[in-house]
């Protein structure tokens, strides 16, 4: 084996090279069009997607701020300081053992108060518990319309007496026309 | 702009509590947080409310610039937070901005 390179290799190495060169090029222009195409709307919906999972830590984290009756078992009094994120595990749990919450029909107005009074304008927000290994949710507050365009979702993963979870999902869907004419 | 002075303002808020409690009304009340604002937009005209959306009784704090004539390039912002008052009770609250140039 000699080491010696003719002009037959000499242009080889040279064509090597401008593929390898062209290929690397293609793969650097079309990373940086992935990035740069990227449409101003994801980052609106991004952006959307965080104000409601602000709009739910708030809730969660904030008192029910009136002193109600839960019927679950038996009756609960609960005081106006108890926060909305222990009062809905409570119900998470209910609904987890297949239990009716009809008894929790005070905690669900007031909720839904709160989350109607802290999101956006003309947007209804609609509170969903769902158990991970169920595709459809164990309650909707209110029911959760099948037919809209636009809707952002957030949830909150709460952690129940026995230790299995439940996720309390927040969907903001566009207020209905009729409703926006009464405003 | 607007969006980024919001957050500024909910920091300022927070950051009135230790730690990583949440922050009393009174110490929103008594914070220098009109002198906050101005600092922070400069020549920028501004409007601020606070308060606890949905509830007709709650607390309220807003402040201006005293600014008075035309309105341009006006910008809004708001951001939740949580507050708790003496009781202990947790509220929500929003935190308002508009900001305008001459």
């Amino acid at each position: 084996m000699s080491g010696r390179i003719d002009r037959k290799d000499l242009g080889q190495l040279a064509v090597m090279d401008a593929v390898v060169f062209f290929a690397g090029a293609i793969l650097v222009s079309s990373v940086l069009l992935s990035y740069s195409g990227e449409p101003a709307t994801t980052h609106q919906e991004s952006a959307d997607s965080l104000e409601v999972a602000h709009l739910l830590d708030s809730v969660l984290s904030s008192s029910i701020g009136s002193n109600l009756t839960i019927v679950y078992d038996q009756s609960i009094q609960v005081s106006r300081q108890a926060l909305v994120r222990d009062c809905l595990a409570v119900e998470g749990d209910c609904l987890f053992r297949g239990g009716e919450t009809d008894g929790f029909a005070d905690l669900n107005t007031i909720v839904l108060e709160m989350l109607d009074a802290c999101a956006p304008p003309f947007m209804e927000p609609h509170l969903l518990f769902v158990y991970k290994s169920y595709s459809e949710p164990l309650l909707a507050l209110p029911h959760l319309p099948d037919h809209v365009d636009e809707r952002f979702a957030s949830h909150v993963t709460l952690t129940l007496e026995g230790g299995s979870e439940i996720l309390v999902v927040l969907v903001l869907c566009p207020s209905a026309p009729s409703e926006l004419v009464q405003v | 702009m607007a969006e980024r002075a919001v957050e500024r303002i909910v920091q300022k808020i927070e950051s009135l509590a230790p730690g990583y409690e949440t922050p009393m009304l009174e110490s929103i009340d008594q914070s220098d947080l009109s002198h906050f604002v101005r600092d922070l937009l400069d020549s920028t005209h501004f409007s601020v409310n606070i308060s606890s959306p949905g509830r007709t009784d709650g607390w309220c704090v807003g402040f201006n610039d005293n600014h008075s004539g035309e309105v341009s390039n006006t910008a809004f912002a708001s951001s939740l937070l949580n507050a708790q008052d003496f009781t202990g009770l947790v509220v929500v609250l929003e935190v308002r901005l508009i900001v305008w140039k001459d």
